[in-house]
């Protein structure tokens, strides 16, 4: 599954933007590929991240996996829901199951990014 | 000489129940509600092995606590007859194979000149001059190019002029099933009859531990071990490949009616790890061409060192005389930690060789990591499990040099940290807490009586 309005990176990072802000994620394929999670290691709130660098790590039964930040920006809130139900981002990848969100302070990055079909492609959806 | 090996394959190979698994996956969808989707699979020895099916790997990592079936075509079986079988056997394995009896089994290693791992193995006597040895996935390949050497091809490379031993793969006729965990009598039992589980020598009693049966039904030929790679008990079903995806639905089924599933790559990994005080090594993974066995789980039962030669023999007794402080330590730590660092007291002692996160830890157990992470202190959380080497004993010994696992009634625990690491090894970022334990995952069950198991 791949939704049209995200933009997505080839390490199976999404990104929801909204105005200055944007929402990273994990996608479908990434969270089937892992298989149960269990635990999200988040940056703090404040922290810098940089696109193409590891903000946090995913945790699932039989592998720990970096996330890489698509584009870079300041950390405003992390998904606290994720850290009591993890699984949430198995059952609901592209909403509940959000990790961070952004203030973004290079939107030019955005375009670096893969639209749904280059993604849905890349995955041989 | 023709090699036994197989070449290596172009694709990987599918497992006689390749077909019947996917019939079991529409039955799972139809069964617990959830949309069918094709199997997750992994390569495996060169088999292209199901990872989990429709349960997740949590869910079938638990399924061992009623019966748990394991697909384990992708094993290779090795048939060695003639009247220098016994003489020849003898001098390759480190098992004493003289002194089994006919329908005993036994657990062992191929070992290289070096005293290091090819391989870890069951042999079986069938006979006076008939065993089968039952081999890990893979290691029935011999490509020049890959340098890949089957078991089989290296053990006759052992052999002498003369010797009257005839050696061959008869993987392809039988299809290797497993049965295991607690309500497995019950499902042999009500499959088979009891018959099929009772003592060849004395039929009033029950099969022992690492025994095996040879029977029909319904004009098929099988065999049936009591043993498995998971120290619960259980029983592992030799069935003719003719009959096999028939006894698979079969058996399937019962699981399923028990409570049980059928069980994946990834839940095998947790059920060999969790397995009794200090788990169960892999091959490839514990076990390879550069580590030796001493001091890992099962070498005494592997490994008869009275013998008056085996190979590898002469490098095992150096090792051992040379007071060697490795050993295998089984973990549970608040997560992965797979290729990590082990320090003990900042210092290294060790590198962690398997680890997966596991629903068969206790609370208790799981308290005592001191890890703040929730799903580690919630009531039905998850821990990680692993094994590694540790080049220092983290126990202290006692007088006759044996590890002290227990003291004062209590399991010793050794709290470690698990850090990454540079290529000059030195430990990087945060470390990932745990224990090396002594009192393990899980009690080992595989041993214990039946009687405890046959009312359930």
């Amino acid at each position: 599954m791949v939704l049209e309005n995200l933009l997505y990176t080839e390490n199976h990072e999404w990104v929801k933007v909204e105005g200055e802000m944007a929402y990273f994620g994990i996608t479908d394929y990434a969270q089937h590929e892992l298989g149960d999670i269990v635990y999200f290691e988040f940056p703090e709130i404040g922290d810098e991240v940089t696109a193409g660098e590891t903000f946090g790590s995913v945790e699932a039964v039989k592998a720990v996996e970096d996330i890489f930040a698509p584009v870079s920006g300041e950390v405003i809130e992390i998904n606290e829901a994720l850290e009591d139900n993890p699984e949430l981002a198995n059952q609901s990848p592209f909403e509940d199951g959000w990790i961070i969100k952004i203030k973004l302070s290079d939107k030019s990055e955005l375009e670096k990014l893969l639209d749904a079909k280059s993604y849905a492609a890349l995955i041989g959806e | 000489m023709a090699k036994i090996g197989f070449d290596f394959p172009r694709n990987p190979r599918k497992t006689a129940l390749y077909e019947v698994e996917d019939w079991y996956q529409n039955l799972l969808a139809e069964r617990i509600g959830r949309p069918y989707e094709s199997i997750k699979r992994s390569n495996f020895g060169e088999y292209d092995m199901a990872v989990n099916y429709l349960t997740s790997v949590f869910e079938e990592a638990k399924a061992i606590e009623k019966v748990a079936i394991f697909n384990i075509d992708h094993m290779a079986q090795i048939q060695f007859k003639g009247k220098d079988a016994v003489t020849f056997l003898d001098r390759v394995l480190p098992a004493n194979v003289a002194e089994m009896k006919i329908g005993q089994c036994k657990y062992t290693l191929l070992l290289t000149e070096n005293s290091t791992v090819l391989d870890d193995l069951i042999i079986m006597r069938l006979a006076d001059e008939n065993f089968i040895l039952v081999i890990n996935a893979g290691h029935d390949i011999t490509d020049e190019e890959r340098n890949l050497f089957a078991d089989a091809d290296y053990i006759v490379s052992l052999k002498k002029d003369g010797e009257d031993v005839n050696v061959k793969d008869i993987s392809d006729k039988l299809v290797k099933i497993d049965i295991q965990g607690p309500l497995s009598y019950k499902l042999v039992t009500s499959l088979f009859g009891e018959s099929v589980v009772k003592n060849r020598y004395k039929p009033e009693k029950n099969m022992r531990f690492f025994t095996f049966n040879e029977f029909e039904y319904e004009q098929a030929h099988y065999i049936i071990s009591r043993t498995g790679y998971t120290n619960r008990w259980g029983w592992e079903l030799y069935v003719p490949v003719e009959v096999a995806e028939r006894q698979f639905k079969r058996i399937a089924l019962g699981a399923l009616e028990l409570g049980g599933l059928v069980v994946g790559l990834g839940g095998r990994d947790e059920n060999r790890i969790s397995a009794g005080n200090f788990g169960l090594p892999l091959n490839g993974s514990e076990y390879d061409k550069f580590h030796t066995p001493s001091n890992a789980p099962l070498f005494k039962a592997a490994v008869d060192l009275n013998k008056e030669n085996f190979i590898g023999k002469q490098a095992l007794q150096k090792e051992i005389e040379s007071n060697i402080n490795k050993r295998m330590v089984l973990f549970i730590t608040e997560g992965i930690v797979s290729h990590r660092g082990i320090y003990l007291d900042g210092k290294r002692i060790g590198t962690v060789t398997s680890s997966i996160n596991s629903p068969n830890v206790s609370l208790e157990k799981r308290r005592f990591i001191g890890s703040k992470r929730k799903n580690v202190l919630d009531e039905n959380g998850t821990a990680a499990i692993g094994l590694g080497w540790v080049s220092i004993n983290p126990f202290e010994v006692d007088k006759e040099g044996k590890d002290i696992l227990e003291k004062d009634g209590k399991a010793v625990r050794i709290k470690v940290e698990f850090f990454r690491e540079d290529e000059e090894k030195n430990p990087k970022g945060k470390p990932v807490l745990g224990y090396i334990s002594g009192d393990g995952v899980t009690p080992a069950t595989a041993p214990k009586p039946l009687k405890h198991i046959l009312n359930l």
